[in-house]
């Protein structure tokens, strides 16, 4: 039962991944990466249901919990920043905001 | 001399502020520096602090038998003889050593005669000097040169240096006020500092001065290392082993070597101090500061240190007669040397200047014949008459626009008829005129050499024969003659301000009077012209300090007329030759190489500079050199490295967000297999 979940897991971080480093569109970045957490949360949550050694327990379903409320406050501020970026150059391609390349 | 009967019931502590009022009103002066306004009263705090010293100073001069030292105390048991130690507080403590422990080294002052005559003048004729300056350091409209309050704030800081020399207790205290000195004079010689030549014969003052104070300050490690070494010290518990009073009790119980070897240090310090050969050459440069200075150091705060510090370590050097010998050569070198190159200069102060070493050398030849009571009155009776002919230069120079050279102007006596009147009686004092002070001083230190030696009495009376010569091709080059002016006097060349000739006169009082204290009235047989005796009043008064008692050489009269002939003879070939201020000098026509050697100041500067100057200067850029290639290119080349590797990944950093994730997937994804490659 561990494999499946944990293969599903995997699969949702990579595809989390692969749309990061891909797509271009920031909102789309964003969500990728809610898509890694999602992925992330799922393995803990498998682990903490059947884990390698040992009986199973509830921290890993506590510690889920946690990662969602903090993946609630990381969207609330990312959301924000892309709306403010959004307002300052009218738009979101990640290419247009090279700042920190060094000339 | 003690008919005006001024005596008071001060006690010490009133007395032992004497050096605190200059430097209240340097200090008072110097936050009017901050107020950024320029008032023209700023000389008011120094000139007040100044004047407050020299007053109680007069009082100590007249109030020392009731403070307890007196001739009667001389002859008690303590090898200080009859001084009084007064302590202010805890200064330095000496360590943890077994016998000094919690030994603490003080401030404190040490009062005998030699404190209350040096006091006397150095504070009365730096009061005089402050006064002149307040005319001198303006220009023709009456306002206040640039850095007036600074003038007279370091005026203050000088006097409150020198008035710390002469009254420590200890050699360390000594030491501070030497320094203090020094660091005075650096400040006032630069004072017009903007100016190359002020600003090098600053330097050049100071670093000579160094060389002399290398050689005090060993002599100090030598004396405390000597007093206080060994299992079983000299100095017991208890006792401070710099103190004055320590050091003239255990010094008779030094090893001889040990106490020559003290000696010679030491006046190595003294040689710097009062710039006798070999280290003359900074004096005549120190003419680049303002002229009240120049007084200021020729007379009253600085060359007579040296003097002052032989003098009081008499007990000390009274052991070594090698040290004796020492001081007495130098005095007798630098005599002849430095009235040599007086006779061929143009400058006025440089004259000055050169007559100074010549007659500091003679008080060395005086300590050196163990006559210290007649050297301190030569000092006493020296600085009356240079501070006058000094601030008679400047008076001259005040009214020639700043020019000094004696090429340039003749027969002033008309024009600055204060000046030239009150510098004749200068210059006649100088030249050891008969009955003026600078005849009984400097006829004691001849008797002195003749007790010592026939050969150094007569070499100085011909060196007394050329300072009488010197000095008046000086006074008829500048006052004699047809009435030439230089253009940077402009139309009305004009007498100097009352402010400044009251200061003349007043010293003119001291050039023709000071000699008297050293002098008593008895007619009879053997007395001087059947009426003078020497060795009067203040050498009686000098027992009471730690010259102690010096045997008086009886050499007979016909010293005092012998000299008395050579001044005259002096004078008068001087008005042979120089009586009409020819404008081309005989005696560059008459002397010829010779005198070039004298003009170029037997070429002691050019010596030192290929001979010291230059290579130091080499060593000094090797280093700079070595600093500025070698450590500093290792160190470029250490940072080199980063700084190349940077410019290898720096276009990595393009600022494309998904690049580094990229980056940082791969980064993973290799981590991942390498631990999986290790592990497993």
């Amino acid at each position: 039962m561990l494999l499946p979940c944990v293969l599903l897991g995997a699969t949702l971080f990579i595809l989390g991944l692969i749309g990061f480093v891909t797509r271009r569109n920031l909102i789309i970045m964003f969500l990728c990466t809610e898509l890694m957490f999602q992925g992330i949360i799922l393995n803990v949550v498998a682990f903490g249901r059947q884990p390698l050694g040992g009986r199973p327990a509830l921290d890993g379903q506590v510690f889920a919990l946690f990662l969602i409320a903090v993946a609630a406050a990381e969207a609330a501020v990312a959301l924000a920043l892309v709306v403010l970026l959004y307002r300052h150059r009218d738009t979101l391609d990640a290419q247009a905001y090279r700042l920190l390349k060094d000339e | 001399m003690l008919l005006l009967g001024l005596t008071t019931t001060a006690p010490l502590s009133v007395f032992a502020t004497i050096p605190l009022w200059p430097l209240v009103g340097a200090v008072l002066t110097g936050l009017l520096i901050l107020t950024r306004r320029r008032p023209g009263y700023a000389h008011g705090p120094v000139l007040v602090g100044v004047a407050l010293s020299a007053i109680l100073s007069v009082l100590l001069f007249f109030d020392l038998r009731s403070l307890g030292i007196s001739t009667a105390a001389a002859h008690s048991a303590t090898p200080a003889g009859p001084g009084v130690t007064w302590t202010l507080y805890h200064w330095i403590s000496l360590g943890h050593a077994a016998t000094l422990r919690g030994q603490w080294l003080p401030v404190n002052f040490f009062f005998d005669a030699l404190t209350g005559l040096m006091l006397l003048f150095v504070t009365v004729v730096s009061t005089i000097i402050v006064v002149y300056s307040i005319g001198y350091m303006r220009d023709h409209h009456g306002q206040p040169e640039r850095g007036y309050e600074r003038f007279f704030a370091f005026l203050g800081l000088f006097v409150f240096s020198m008035a710390t020399l002469v009254l420590a207790g200890n050699f360390v205290l000594l030491y501070l006020g030497w320094e203090l000195v020094g660091l005075c004079s650096y400040l006032l010689i630069g004072f017009y500092y903007p100016r190359p030549a002020a600003a090098a014969a600053a330097k050049k003052a100071f670093i000579v001065n160094r060389v002399g104070d290398l050689g005090f300050a060993l002599g100090l490690f030598s004396l405390y290392c000597f007093l206080t070494a060994g299992a079983d010290p000299l100095v017991g518990p208890g006792e401070n082993p710099l103190d004055f009073a320590t050091v003239f009790k255990y010094v008779g119980r030094l090893e001889p070597w040990q106490v020559t070897v003290v000696a010679l240090l030491l006046t190595c310090g003294a040689v710097g101090k009062s710039a006798q050969f070999p280290l003359h050459v900074w004096l005549p440069d120190a003419m680049e500061g303002p002229t009240p200075v120049s007084a200021l150091i020729h007379a009253a705060t600085m060359v007579t240190a040296g003097v002052y510090m032989i003098a009081r370590c008499t007990p000390l050097f009274a052991l070594s007669p090698v040290a004796l010998d020492v001081v007495l050569t130098l005095g007798l070198i630098g005599a002849v040397l430095a009235a040599t190159m007086a006779l061929a200069q143009y400058d006025m102060k440089r004259i000055l200047a050169y007559s100074t070493i010549s007659q500091l050398a003679f008080m060395f030849v005086g300590l050196g014949c163990r006559a210290p009571d007649s050297a301190i009155f030569h000092v006493f009776t020296h600085a009356w008459f240079k501070a006058l002919l000094f601030l008679g230069a400047g008076s001259v120079m005040h009214a020639m626009g700043g020019v000094i050279d004696l090429r340039q102007f003749s027969g002033l006596r008309h024009v600055l008829p204060h000046t030239a009147r009150t510098m004749l009686i200068g210059c006649l004092a100088l030249a050891g005129f008969p009955l003026l002070s600078g005849f009984w001083s400097k006829d004691e230190l001849v008797h002195a050499a003749f007790a010592r030696h026939p050969a150094v009495g007569v070499l100085l009376l011909v060196t007394a024969g050329l300072t009488a010569y010197y000095t008046f091709r000086m006074f008829f080059l500048c006052f004699h003659g047809p009435l030439r002016v230089p253009d940077e006097a402009g139309p009305h060349a004009h007498e100097s301000p009352p402010v400044m000739t009251v200061p003349l006169w007043l010293l003119t009082l001291g050039a023709v009077f000071a000699g008297c204290l050293g002098v008593s009235v008895r007619p009879g047989a053997e007395a001087f012209l059947g009426l003078f005796r020497p060795h009067g009043f203040v050498h009686h008064y000098l027992h009471a300090s730690t010259l102690g008692t010096p045997r008086h050489a009886a050499g007979g009269l016909w010293i005092m007329y012998a000299s008395t002939l050579v001044a005259l003879a002096g004078i008068g070939l001087a008005w042979a030759r120089y009586g009409r201020a020819p404008v081309t000098d005989p005696d560059a026509r008459t002397l010829g190489p010779l005198w070039r050697l004298w003009h170029a100041r037997y070429y002691f500067d050019e010596l030192y500079d290929y001979a010291l100057v230059r290579p130091l200067r080499g060593l000094g850029r090797l280093f700079c050199a070595t600093d500025n290639y070698g450590l500093d290119g290792l160190l470029w080349a250490i940072a080199a490295v980063p700084r190349g590797l940077a410019f290898g990944l720096h276009f990595l950093q393009r600022g494309a967000l998904q690049t580094y994730a990229l980056g940082m997937v791969i980064g993973l994804v290799a981590l991942l297999l390498l631990w999986n490659w290790t592990v497993a």
